[in-house]
């Protein structure tokens, strides 16, 4: 199961947080389900895509 | 609609995201008057009045030992030498198998190195990202000592059918609720199901001291054994002969005056800071019952979240994407950070303990093997999804 959230299932925020507000979450559902939406369109150039590495260790910086 | 942002439209949404705002007057007013009191530490290494630290540093200490109902609290310079600290007080030696997730912080498994003990990894919950009970059961041996337990996220572990386990083994349980202040589990405080636990004070956490940490326990022997070892506890040892002298070796794992100083400020914060994250994350988990392939956080019956992170799942096949290019597609459609705290989703928290140089090479304690050669153990753990899960 670690393996599995590790390298495919598991995506987190920490925008639950103050001072965000509830605006700003359903602001990221709106993005989130607009991304679906075109999903067929982002995976045909997904190849292109650059990545900026967002992986939470890298966020995380210092623990 | 305009297309995704990631594939060159105009991103959703153009405001910047707001940076937390941790430290107040309340702060700033406590910092200054340890100032100008001249006392920056109290704490002196040997037995008498201010074996135990000085004045703010007492005072942070009660009012948390109050505010989660402990019998102990006691403050350190980090939660990374908490749990060292622990290891030592619950007399973890050389050839001891300690437990872990291998889904944590590094040091919720190297803490037991320092004392010669081995980590054993075993699976987590899919649900909860906590240890699987049925995981650590398989991996028990007769040199097994301890269960370390990660209240990962901010969300209980299975605290019930653990301490049922450790019970039946003779098992001491360690509570790691870094992520977890002011999480209840059946309205008792985490850290204080099992034998001893803790929280830290570091930046990113709920409340902090810029660094820190804070142990708990109601075992009057652990405690004491935790003061020393925090503080030199040769020199305790020397002046109270009666006392077992194994794992006493101290260092100074002391928090100053000042981190105490904001340590207690930053505590009376912490109820509205929770209530704050919870109408945030209610209104998530709400969010996202409308999306078809992702799942909200799951909130163990009987208990609350701290919302340190929010866990999302994802199923690619049902999204129709990778994970990866869904998290960067989504990022896309909000102003580019400057900060890394304003980053919105982030993936994969950290690789598997278990994949580390540490324990592939078992090289730890020196360049010889130590202490994986000491307890025979040939390898702590292989990648699980190959089946192999501990050969002994």
């Amino acid at each position: 199961m670690a393996e599995d959230c590790y390298e495919d299932s598991l995506i987190l925020t920490s925008i639950v947080r103050e001072p965000i507000t509830i605006k700003i979450i359903n602001d990221l559902v709106k993005a989130m389900k607009k991304v679906i939406l075109f999903n067929n369109e982002i995976m045909d150039k997904s190849g292109s895509i650059s990545s900026t590495n967002v992986s939470t260790i890298e966020y995380l910086g210092k623990i | 609609m305009d297309k995704p942002a990631i594939l060159g439209g105009k991103p959703l949404f153009g405001y910047e995201i707001p940076t937390r705002t941790c430290i107040g007057s309340e702060e700033k007013n406590a910092v200054n008057d340890v100032l100008d009191s001249g006392e920056l530490s109290s704490f002196l290494g040997a037995p008498g009045k201010y074996f135990n630290g000085g004045k703010y540093i007492k005072r942070f200490e009660k009012n948390f030992s109050e505010t989660i109902n402990a019998k102990h609290a006691i403050s350190v310079n980090s939660w990374t030498s908490g749990l060292m600290t622990i290891m030592g007080a619950i007399g973890i030696s050389p050839g001891d198998e300690i437990i872990c997730s291998p889904y944590t912080m590094s040091a919720s498994a190297t803490c037991a190195l320092f004392y010669g003990g081995v980590p054993i990894f075993a699976d987590i919950e899919r649900d909860s990202y906590c240890l699987d009970p049925i995981s650590i059961e398989k991996l028990i041996t007769p040199k097994t000592k301890a269960i370390i337990v990660v209240h990962l996220f901010g969300g209980v572990a299975n605290m019930e059918s653990i301490m049922s386990i450790a019970d039946k083994h003779g098992l001491i349980v360690v509570e790691d609720a870094a992520q977890a202040p002011g999480v209840t589990y059946k309205e008792k405080s985490v850290g204080l199901h099992g034998h001893i636990g803790g929280f830290s004070l570091n930046y990113h956490k709920h409340i902090h001291a810029g660094e820190g940490g804070v142990i708990v326990t109601n075992n009057d022997k652990y405690a004491l054994r935790c003061r020393m070892i925090r503080n030199h506890g040769e020199n305790y040892v020397d002046m109270n002969p009666k006392l077992p002298i194994d794992n006493t070796i101290g260092g100074n794992y002391r928090l100053t005056e000042i981190q105490a100083a904001i340590a207690i400020e930053q505590l009376k914060k912490l109820t509205n800071i929770l209530e704050y994250r919870n109408i945030l994350a209610k209104c998530l988990t709400d969010g996202i019952k409308s999306i078809h392939g992702l799942e909200g956080a799951v909130v163990r019956n009987n208990s609350n979240h701290s919302w340190y992170l929010y866990p999302i799942r994802f199923n690619a096949k049902e999204v129709g994407m990778s994970r990866d290019v869904f998290v960067e597609a989504v990022n896309a459609e909000f102003k580019d950070p400057k900060y890394m705290e304003q980053v919105i989703l982030t993936y994969g928290y950290v690789r598997p303990l278990y994949l580390s140089r540490v324990y592939q090479e078992k090289i730890a304690i020196g360049g010889k093997g130590f202490p994986f050669n000491y307890s025979g153990i040939q390898k702590v753990c292989v990648r699980w999804q190959k089946i192999v899960m501990r050969i002994a």
